[in-house]
């Protein structure tokens, strides 16, 4: 692979792993288990007006749109790279593809439902 | 009589990960990437959800609200901190010999991973209080 594009991808890597890191434990916190929609706490803050308004403000859209992407490169490229390691190795070329395009789909859907609102 | 000796071809273990702890934790750690993607993968879709309308949206929350989301919601956050603790001390190692010395000694990995620990409780009360 050219050395350009490999150091690329694992900066992108490398990007997806700090930020799975500090961001992704308080959004699936707050998201899924202290606000659950059985109102064990408070499901208020996940009702529907609730969601919208959050989801309507562009800091909100650039945390998702960075989060969900650079979560998805290091999470499926590093679940790849273990793939390998216990005997997957000769389906690599599929394997790769699949996971490549699983990460451009994801990215791609990202930007589509984050940002179509805006017009 | 002179005999041929075979060359010794190890066999394959694709289970080495259950040999020992060490090879455990770092299988589970490198399984936490598929976990959180699935994570990823099912919040693009609770806001194509939300994009499409109150009644998508709340069809949505009545699934999250099962046992069986719950449970992956809780088995998710778990992967999730064990690739974030992990993830503080490989980055310890790094960061041990870029951060100022102290009386000429490196600070301990462990301190980093606090510091580092503590910034993300910092980040995470940011968040609830920007967007919840």
């Amino acid at each position: 692979m050219n050395k350009k594009i490999h150091a690329l991808l694992w900066g992108a890597f490398s990007t997806g792993g700090f930020v799975a890191a500090f961001l992704l434990p308080s959004f699936i916190i707050l998201n899924s288990i202290l606000f659950h929609p059985s109102g064990i706490i408070s499901s208020d803050p996940i009702s529907y007006e609730n969601a919208i308004i959050r989801f309507n403000n562009p800091l909100f859209k650039m945390y998702l749109i960075v989060l969900f992407s650079t979560t998805l490169i290091h999470g499926l490229y590093r679940f790849k790279a273990f793939l390998f390691e216990v005997g997957f190795l000769p389906y690599k070329k599929p394997i790769t593809g699949l996971v490549y395009l699983i990460i451009s789909i994801g990215t791609a859907s990202t930007l589509f439902f984050v940002l179509s609102s805006l017009f | 009589m002179s005999k041929e000796f075979k060359p010794y071809v190890e066999k394959n273990n694709n289970f080495w990960w259950l040999t020992n702890r060490r090879y455990f934790t770092y299988a589970m750690r490198e399984i936490s990437g598929l976990v959180m993607s699935l994570y990823v993968l099912i919040s693009i879709y609770e806001i194509s959800q939300l994009t499409s309308g109150s009644s998508s949206f709340i069809d949505f929350r009545l699934l999250a609200a099962s046992p069986l989301m719950f449970m992956f919601s809780v088995i998710a956050l778990a992967f999730t901190l064990l690739h974030t603790i992990t993830w503080f001390e490989l980055t310890g190692k790094i960061q041990k010999d870029q951060v100022p010395k102290i009386s000429g000694k490196s600070p301990p990995i462990f301190a980093l991973v606090i510091v580092n620990m503590l910034i993300l409780f910092a980040a995470s009360y940011l968040i609830y209080f920007l967007f919840w």
